[in-house]
């Protein structure tokens, strides 16, 4: 068992500053929130992070690759907007509308990866421009707030289904997924790709269909993402997308996951997802101006990152 | 018999530069072709169109009996049997040796590759090119060396019938490079072929069969092994006798020394080393490889956190950052040129300005920065050392590596350095570059430079140096001068570990002293 606890430590050194925040980030909130832990709590809570957890996923998908996502938001908007626009009722109607909304997100992560390793620009560059793209796309899809989720729906995702929290599953789905992905071969090609492209292009890998499949798969994260956002809030946003890009990133950043690709693990992601949503909203139980929460949240992202870096380094000697 | 690999008439130009005129050799099968040739000869660019890196301009690639296809690639290659180790290392750093090994052709059952399974498939890879390591270790972490042979057990795992070898002992220890012979052998009993390149003459007799000698992107001649010798191939190399490689030394008294470090330690690299920069001499650090040679240089340009007292002039100096080191007039050319020594993505006018910015753009012209002598600076600098560019507006990664280390050292000409430091100055660079840098070096310290030059080479030490201390395991073990300057005793000591010395009298006059009176001011900084 001590065995067993030492090697689950030694294999997340990297993880162990997160995990302190994290810890912090609970022990505050408890103090606020005493119920945090009950089941009901976990339920809201998890439905409240989910969008913001799959996203990151997206992201992470595409950062291992040595990319990063600029259109993450217009996109997960874009699948939100599908969703709802479609007007569901009854269960063939979500799934139809879910496979609608999954496909427009895939075929846009797939049409970033074909700019980003045929054209040869730079990802920062191509997911910015059609970012605008996507944004537009989404607005002539939705002009304005509006569309329709089902109501049983809504109300399974938010308050528990025969008391499973539905959203907390799909995020254990998510990570057991990443887990077999992980030791596939495409797996192992999309760390390969983004350690050393080019080593792994001279090695005979397909580096540009490995990249279209990892924005693609970035893309199926977004629209899950976007379908998670539009069934919690029952409705549809076309602008509401906008904030999840950078909020992804900083997950990101903060679960490990390096700007130069090929290191990090999706379970920091989620962990960092999470220490992002829980602050925010421990921000707002303070009850202090929005304003000065958005510069606390931002002072603590960098303190919690310098220490990461420092922590890490020392490990690493 | 047909052969393995025929190659046409391959031309190739990068932006109107011609680098291969009308290429043609043949590798027949079972046999180890070299390739030689002075760096830019076009050695790396004829293998990168074989194992489909680049595609010809014109001419074609005959393998296994058929014109290789247009679309010819690095997957298609791998798949037609040619495996590779390329001068510039394919590994992922952050993935496993196991799965690097396999990198791209991961063995799989149901889809899943298992990690214990790929473990176990990589042991007797690693056996083959005399690697003992745990297959499950990151590749990063690994010595220069140990990737090395880990490039070879990767590129035996496609089971190639054509082994290409670009470079691929630049980094290796003697039994290593022992090791690589015996894949190499085994590979040719079995009838597969090897193309060879190396800057190392030893080994390329040691284990080619034919020689194929490229100057200026064109096929000189071809040489069968038994029907030449080392100055033929270097004959045909640089297109004249090279007798002089290495410069006179310099005879006399020594002077006072120019720089003295005491005590130089940095942690974990060298400990307590004592070293005297003499003006107008060539210092050289000798030993094995990764003996702290390296840290010593990087200490004494502010690179590596060090204590120690070091004097310039009979004044402490401090030197926690390059900026400092600069400032007191000493400059460094790194081992690593790409990504230490020159900027790749810069023009050589740029990379060759960047250090004299502070002349060039003076506060009178607000620090703006006065093109026409940039021009005149770049102009003299490119002339004196003979850098072989296009123009000065080309990107110094398009320069081959003896020119970017040509720039890498030319851009401190104009700061007026006192001291000089060099690390590997000759690292993977043609012969005819070599002797040019050698020539240059001893001129610099005849304009009364104090020189410090580390090398893995021997016969270099032995040949530019005056002096040279012998490192092992951090410390200075030996001191070696006049005529105790020798192959023999450098090698043993940088094997043994302990010096013989020079004779006593004049280890007295060589060996640092520690006089109270020029005792330096304390310096550490941590």
């Amino acid at each position: 068992m001590r065995d067993r606890i030492t090697s689950a430590v030694r294999g997340n050194t990297d993880l162990v500053g997160l995990l302190v925040l994290l810890l912090v980030v609970l022990v505050a909130y408890q103090h606020y929130d005493s119920s945090l832990l009950d089941p009901a709590s976990v339920t809201i809570l998890s439905a409240q992070f989910l969008p913001l957890i799959l996203a990151a996923a997206g992201q992470t998908t595409v950062m291992l690759l040595g990319g990063i996502d600029l259109s993450l938001g217009a996109v997960l908007g874009l699948a939100m907007a599908v969703f709802a626009t479609y007007d569901a009722h009854g269960a063939a109607g979500v799934v139809t509308a879910a496979v609608a909304a999954l496909c427009a997100a895939v075929a846009a992560g797939a049409a970033n990866g074909t700019l980003v390793a045929y054209a040869g620009l730079p990802p920062i560059v191509v997911t910015l421009a059609v970012s605008f793209l996507w944004s537009g796309v989404t607005l002539i899809v939705l002009p304005q707030p509006g569309g329709h989720v089902p109501g049983g729906l809504v109300n399974a995702y938010n308050n528990g289904w025969n008391g499973l929290a539905v959203p907390a599953l799909v995020v254990a789905l998510v990570l057991a997924a990443w887990k077999v992905l992980r030791t596939t071969r495409y797996g192992l090609a999309l760390y390969a790709v983004g350690g050393n492209e080019h080593g792994a292009y001279a090695s005979g890998l397909h580096t540009r269909g490995t990249k279209i499949a990892g924005y693609a798969l970035a893309g199926a994260f977004t629209g899950l993402a976007g379908i998670g956002l539009a069934v919690q809030t029952g409705s549809a946003d076309p602008t509401i997308g906008t904030p999840y890009t950078l909020n992804s990133i900083a997950a990101c950043v903060l679960g490990g996951i390096s700007f130069f690709g090929g290191v990090g693990r999706m379970r920091g992601t989620v962990l960092g997802a999470l220490a992002i949503g829980l602050l925010t909203n421990l921000l707002l139980f303070t009850g202090i101006s929005p304003f000065y929460q958005l510069i606390v949240q931002g002072v603590i992202l960098v303190v919690a990152l310098a220490l990461k870096t420092y922590l890490t380094r020392e490990a690493a000697v | 018999m047909a052969p393995l690999l025929s190659v046409e008439e391959l031309s190739k130009s990068f932006a109107g530069n011609q680098v291969l005129r009308e290429v043609s050799f043949t590798v027949e099968p079972g046999e180890v072709l070299a390739l030689v040739g002075e760096n830019g000869a076009g050695k790396s660019t004829v293998l990168s169109l074989v194992t489909g890196l680049l595609v010809p301009d014109s001419g074609r690639i005959v393998h296994d009996g058929a014109p290789v296809s247009r679309a010819w690639s690095p997957h298609r290659a791998r798949a037609a049997g040619i495996g590779s180790v390329h001068q510039e290392l394919s590994l992922n750093p952050h993935q496993s040796v196991a799965e690097n090994i396999f990198l791209g052709a991961w063995p799989s059952r149901r889809g899943l590759v298992r990690g214990r399974d790929l473990a176990a498939r990589a042991l007797p890879l690693l056996e083959r090119v005399g690697l003992d390591i745990d297959p499950r270790t990151r590749a990063g972490r690994l010595p220069l060396g140990c990737r090395q042979l880990v490039e070879l057990a990767k590129a035996l795992a496609g089971e190639p019938r054509l082994l290409i070898l670009d470079e691929a002992t630049s980094a290796l220890d003697e039994e290593q490079v022992g090791a690589v012979f015996r894949a190499v052998r085994e590979l040719r009993e079995r009838g597969g072929s090897v193309m060879f390149v190396s800057h190392r003459m030893a080994e390329l007799f040691a284990i080619s069969d034919r020689l194929t000698v490229l100057k200026d992107g064109a096929v000189m001649a071809t040489r069968e092994r038994e029907q030449t010798d080392h100055d033929d191939i270097v004959r045909l190399m640089v297109g004249r006798e090279l007798s002089d490689l290495f410069p006179e030394k310099v005879t006399g008294p020594t002077g006072e020394p120019l720089l003295r470090a005491r005590d130089l330690t940095v942690d974990g690299a060298c400990c307590a080393v004592d070293l005297d920069l003499v003006p107008g001499r060539i210092l050289g650090l000798g030993g094995l490889q990764g003996q702290g040679q390296r840290e010593v240089l990087r200490a004494l340009f502010g690179l590596a956190r060090h204590t120690g007292h070091v004097t310039l002039d009979g004044r402490p100096v401090r030197l926690p950052s390059p900026r400092d080191a600069i400032r007191h007039g000493i400059a460094y050319v790194p081992e690593d040129r790409k990504t230490e020594g020159v900027h790749t993505a810069r023009s050589v006018r740029d990379n060759l300005a960047l250090p004299s910015l502070c002349s060039l753009a003076p506060g009178r012209r607000l620090g703006t920065v006065d093109r026409a002598a940039e021009t005149r600076l770049v102009g003299e600098l490119v002339e004196r050392l003979q850098v072989k560019a296009t123009s000065p507006a080309q990107e110094a990664r398009r320069l081959s590596g003896g020119n970017q280390q040509k720039v890498a050292l030319a851009k401190w000409l104009p700061t007026g350095p006192r001291v000089l430091l060099l690390a590997e100055p000759t690292r993977g660079i043609d012969i005819g570059t070599k002797r040019e840098i050698y020539h240059l070096l001893r001129r610099l310290a005849d304009d009364g430079l104090a020189v410090l030059v580390t090398s893995g080479d021997t016969m270099e030490l032995v040949g530019l140096c005056d002096e040279v201390a012998v490192l092992y395991e951090g410390k200075v073990v030996d001191r070696l001068t006049g005529p105790a300057l020798t192959e023999e005793r450098l090698v043993r000591a940088s094997v043994m570990g302990t010096g013989m010395g020079t004779d006593p009298d004049v280890k007295r006059v060589l060996a640092p002293d520690a006089d109270p009176k020029t005792e330096p001011g304390s310096v550490a900084h941590a």
